[in-house]
């Protein structure tokens, strides 16, 4: 038999119903994400890298600024961490929230609709690209951050002796800083990404402003909830945020409980969405 | 429009997150109930140095400086000093400027020294200023020899199962809560700006209550079970406000101790109170006339 024929039987053959073919299914919704994004994710992870970049760049200016005015080192280790954890927590936010823009036109929306793969394989392309992704970029971008400071400063500052990884430094200096971004952290901001997924299918457009609203609003509610509550039952309220983060198992599990739920109210939205109707 | 399955669903997780905040300030409260296990000392506010006076020195003040910047608010706490004996029970110190910091010294016999001493730079007549402090240990029988707050920085004081050999509270504004406490003496010193002093009593005794002179008023209440043995203050030379005890629902007996320098409170006193005038009494003898309500 002809060998081109051959192959074109056997890559039209039906794949057998499984993991395989939703593998199949799912990689081939990821490219077609890519490919129809590219500009837009390319776009964002440029930014992604330049605020990284500027923040880490920043802090060991400032550091080393203090060692040639008053000439002793600060270590900047801890600052850094402390920017590099809190700015993953609105870029991850911005990007969730941009997971279903496609929802937000017409056009986008049939092709999102009305393409032939599961909606499961539709869902996770997405979660991969947006949360997943946008994690991996973010920390490569530290990573990648961290070795052009390092670079950058050394070849300005060649009489002092600059500071290599801060990652690695953070793990055999301060790893409980690590332990409990991992403990604490980590939960909240998987559990806040969620909220901000649920938002870019409930109002595909405009969805990050909608959503810091809606969220602003019901946290305020709950703010004066609690505050009625803890006046009433006789326990302060500082003390009821302790007693969920006091416990690192309770803590991760409440929060990935959480988020799980949320996502899956994403996946059943997505399933539930028609072409006509919002 | 029709509203569709997942919203109602998030509007189920929204009200379920609203309904469990009661359970959990519950769960909280015992925890807090339960929290007897450690000794704890909660300073909330702007503090220049923590002592513990004890053997044996934990200077804190170089570790983790930077744990004691609060970042937000540009507020520092200058030196934390702990000096206590290794062998004791678990004191844990808890801050809002010290974001992550919890120390946990440990003394042994209860000897304890504790002063608390506040921020001069900072403006005192803001009230949020001042710290709140809670000392907790869990067993009544254990002693601290002495607690002192220097400078108006104890807003709020409670107390729970502690026995005190001396303490000596240095501002007054603010609530002093004392719950199944023992105190050899307790002293309010009082301060120009705030004179007025709230103590509230649940199961509490004070062999020796002194009220300082820039003092005018105390008020003791939930003092059912409680009981006082002696009140005295000195002669009052700098503003001449006679002191007003009022003593609400104090079952037990209570003396006021009366000598050269000290001045018997004439009004606002209940009736359960029996006074004597012009009796030299050290504040450690016994009582010298008693009378039930």
């Amino acid at each position: 038999m002809n060998p081109t024929l051959n192959n074109h039987i056997e890559s039209s053959r039906p794949v057998p119903y499984g993991i395989f073919r939703a593998g199949k299914g799912l990689s081939g919704e990821l490219s077609r994400c890519l490919l129809s994004h590219r500009q837009m994710i390319l776009l964002s992870f440029g930014a992604i890298f330049a605020i990284v970049l500027i923040a880490t760049l920043y802090f060991e200016h400032k550091s080393l600024n203090a060692q040639v005015l008053i000439g002793s080192y600060e270590d900047n280790l801890e600052d850094v961490w402390h920017a590099v954890k809190l700015l993953y927590l609105p870029i991850i936010s911005i990007s969730a929230s941009m997971m279903f823009a496609d929802l937000s036109s017409v056009r986008s929306r049939v092709r999102l609709l009305s393409t032939p793969v599961g909606t499961f394989n539709k869902f996770a392309a997405r979660f991969l690209l947006y949360i997943v992704g946008t994690t991996l970029a973010y920390w490569l971008s530290v990573g990648i951050a961290d070795l052009i400071r390092y670079a950058v400063f050394s070849v300005l500052y060649f009489n002092t002796p600059i500071k290599m990884s801060f990652l690695a430094r953070l793990l055999s200096d301060q790893p409980e800083l690590l332990h409990n971004y991992i403990h604490h952290g980590i939960p909240v901001f998987t559990f806040i990404a969620s909220l901000f997924g649920f938002g870019s299918i409930f109002w595909p457009k405009s969805s990050f402003v909608k959503t810091f609203c809606a969220l602003f609003a019901v946290g305020v509610v709950g703010l004066i909830w609690i505050g009625i509550l803890s006046s009433s039952i006789g326990s302060k309220s500082s003390d009821m945020l302790s007693f969920i983060f006091d416990s690192a198992a309770m803590t991760i599990v409440f929060w990935n409980s959480l988020a799980a739920f949320n996502w899956f109210l994403t996946y059943l939205r997505l399933k539930e969405t028609d072409i006509i109707g919002s | 429009m029709k509203i569709k399955r997942t919203t109602y669903l998030i509007a189920a997780e929204i009200i379920i997150a609203f309904a469990a905040v009661p359970l959990l300030l519950t769960k909280t409260k015992e925890k807090e109930e339960h929290s007897f296990a450690t000794a704890s000392v909660f300073i909330d506010g702007k503090v220049e140095h923590i002592r513990f006076a004890g053997s044996e020195a934990l200077d804190l003040s170089e570790i983790e400086a930077r744990e004691h910047y609060f970042r937000g608010r540009g507020e520092r706490i200058n030196s934390i000093i702990i000096e206590s004996d290794p062998e004791a029970d678990q004191v844990e110190i808890r801050s809002t400027h010290l974001s992550r910091s919890s120390v946990t010294p440990e003394f042994d016999n209860g000897t304890l020294t504790l002063t608390i001493a506040a921020n001069p730079d900072y403006d005192q007549s803001g009230s949020s200023l001042y710290p709140k402090v809670r000392i907790i240990l869990p067993d009544s029988g254990r002693t601290l020899s002495s607690i002192e707050t220097a400078v108006p920085v104890s807003r709020q004081i409670e107390m729970r199962d502690l026995c005190i050999d001396r303490l000596t509270v240095c501002q007054s504004s603010g609530e002093i809560e004392l719950d199944s406490c023992r105190f050899s003496t307790l002293t309010l010193l009082g301060n120009p700006l705030y004179k007025h002093n709230d103590i509230s009593m649940d199961n509490s005794t004070v062999r020796t209550l002194y009220i300082g002179p820039e003092v005018s008023y105390v008020g003791i209440t939930e003092a059912e079970s409680s009981r006082i043995d002696n009140v005295a203050w000195p002669l009052n030379t700098v503003t001449e406000v006679i002191p007003c005890l009022e003593l609400e629902e104090l079952t037990c007996p209570c003396h006021i101790l009366t000598a050269p320098d000290i001045q018997v409170a004439t009004r606002s006193i209940s009736s359960a109170v029996s006074l004597e005038t012009d009796t030299p009494a050290p504040a450690s003898d016994k009582p010298i006339n008693t009378s039930e309500k």
